[in-house]
């Protein structure tokens, strides 16, 4: 069960940097640049994987958990902030929708589930709390680190370069 | 901007060090800057003069 949930949270990361990886893939081939709330909000997921990624090498927390609701919660605002500012009719609509909906509500989605996913894992922490767990620095947390060291590095650069 | 994103990379680097309570701090600190440049991006609309 320890198992379980160590490979529940390097998912988690794996997800969000996958979805961070998307918004490079919308930035550089349909050439959409980020605006200053976007990059908050790539802020926010970054701070949710850097919260669970503490779990990996610390060992499972609540307090973790509580960190990665927190990043959530502030970029949600961010999010709704967002699309409160094209949300009027008639009002032009920030970068090509996906799928139907804007990137900036696609975020408030990938925020909300990541508050339900926190809130599922600390369930399912506390039914296996009494085990002992030694946190291990193997393949996953590796993986999961310099997936993170790249994806933080990437946006740096090219927040830089705006 | 850049230094919100550098933040996060120092608290990579923190909890590859295992430095627990310095990263959770990090953490912390840059939610608060997130807020504050939230707050910032937003002055016009909430009528915040500074």
């Amino acid at each position: 069960m320890v198992q379980l949930q160590k490979i529940l949270n390097a998912l988690f990361i794996f997800v969000l940097s996958f979805v961070l990886i998307a918004a490079y893939f919308y930035q550089y081939l349909k050439h959409e640049e980020p605006c200053p709330l976007c990059l908050l909000q790539r802020l926010g997921m970054i701070g949710i994987a850097t919260a669970i990624f503490m779990n990996l090498r610390f060992g499972i927390k609540p307090q973790h958990y509580a960190l990665a609701i927190l990043s959530a919660l502030v970029a949600r605002l961010v999010s709704l902030r967002q699309i409160g500012l094209h949300v009027c009719p008639d009002f032009p609509t920030f970068g090509e929708p996906v799928f139907g909906y804007d990137l900036y509500v696609w975020a408030l989605l990938v925020f909300s589930c990541s508050i339900f996913a926190c809130a599922a894992l600390l369930i399912l922490y506390g039914f296996f709390k009494n085990l002992n767990y030694e946190p291990t620095w193997g393949l996953l947390e590796k993986s999961a680190f310099a997936l993170l060291v790249l994806i933080t590095s990437a946006n740096i650069i090219t927040t830089l370069l705006e | 901007m850049v230094g919100l994103f550098a933040i996060y990379l120092i608290c990579l680097f923190l909890i590859f060090w295992r430095k627990s309570n310095a990263a959770f701090c990090l953490v912390i600190l840059n939610l608060i800057l997130s807020f504050l440049m939230l707050l910032y991006h937003s002055k016009d609309a909430l009528n915040i003069r500074l």
